[in-house]
């Protein structure tokens, strides 16, 4: 009697454990599959707030000077930023010449102005008057009228 | 002691039963729990996977005689892209897709491609024409693969 009883109590723990092991596992899988919710994608915010085009007639180029402000709250990599005049091919904001150095990042608040020059039809497959610039950053884009 | 051996009866009987049901039972939680991590693995991929375009959606260039255009595709996602893996639909029709000057370039997060569709059939569009780009992209890593697919309405200048 008294070693039946032993030998119950022995199996009724080892079944505990196992199911107790089991469900931390299941626990465990659950909130892993609730991770997918917390993933955090890029989400900057910026301004364009002015493409300044010049002209110069005795040289046959004009120049574009973008004004960008970081209206977000990300830190925004200035690679990351994407130009494109007149729907032609974007160029990354890395390529321009910036007014402050370094100028790798745009934090949030900063503006920070940058001039493209040397642009001309034949060497940029543009206009000489561009009339739209687009930018566009991971999922954030906005186009403004060049001024 | 008379009692002893229909108790010992009992106890093995009660305890093949217990096993028997507890094997099913682990058994089904097992599956349940492994259906939960390949999921919530699969969900977590999906999740970093993502693209965005980062050409003009209004002024999209389209080659009649070609039948080809370029498009700029940005990892907007927090793991790297497969470049070969990535699909594009133009108004509905499948294209060919080509990267261009992406050799060994490793598509990582904020880096944008250059890519080159091209129709697999003749597509004449007139200027203007606003249709929708679906592309699709999938992560370079395969356990598991996630994968992200975007639709935007472009306007094609022709």
């Amino acid at each position: 009697m008294a070693g039946s009883s032993v030998a119950g109590m022995i199996v009724g723990t080892v079944f505990i454990v196992i199911f107790a092991s089991a469900t931390i596992t299941l626990i465990d899988n659950v909130n892993r599959a609730q991770e997918a919710s917390e993933v955090e994608l890029p989400s900057p915010e910026l301004t364009l707030v002015s493409a300044d085009w010049t002209w110069d007639g005795a040289a046959g180029e004009g120049s574009m000077v973008y004004t960008i402000t970081n209206s977000g709250t990300e830190t925004v990599n200035i690679a990351h930023i994407y130009l494109s005049k007149d729907g032609n091919d974007p160029f990354s904001c890395s390529t321009l010449t910036w007014d402050s150095s370094p100028a790798i990042y745009i934090f949030p608040g900063e503006t920070i102005v940058a001039t493209e020059s040397g642009l001309d039809a034949s060497d940029d497959d543009i206009d000489d008057n561009p009339q739209t610039v687009f930018l566009a950053v991971f999922e954030y884009s906005l186009a403004v009228s060049v001024t | 002691m008379g009692d002893g051996p229909s108790e010992m009866i009992m106890l093995m009987t009660g305890l093949i039963v217990a096993g028997l049901v507890s094997a099913v039972l682990l058994s089904t939680w097992d599956t349940i729990s492994d259906g939960l991590e390949n999921q919530g693995e699969l969900e977590v991929q999906d999740a970093k996977t993502r693209a965005s375009l980062i050409s003009d959606p209004s002024s999209i260039s389209w080659d009649n005689t070609l039948d080809r255009s370029f498009i700029y595709i940005q990892n907007s996602g927090t793991i790297s892209l497969n470049i070969d893996d990535t699909y594009v639909f133009l108004d509905g029709n499948a294209m060919t897709v080509t990267a261009i000057d992406a050799e060994s370039v490793t598509w990582s997060k904020g880096v944008a491609i250059k890519f080159q569709i091209d129709a697999t059939t003749d597509l004449t569009f007139t200027d203007n024409t606003e249709c929708f780009l679906t592309v699709g992209v999938s992560s370079l890593s395969t356990s598991p693969t996630g994968t992200y697919s975007l639709t935007e309405v472009v306007r094609l200048d022709v």
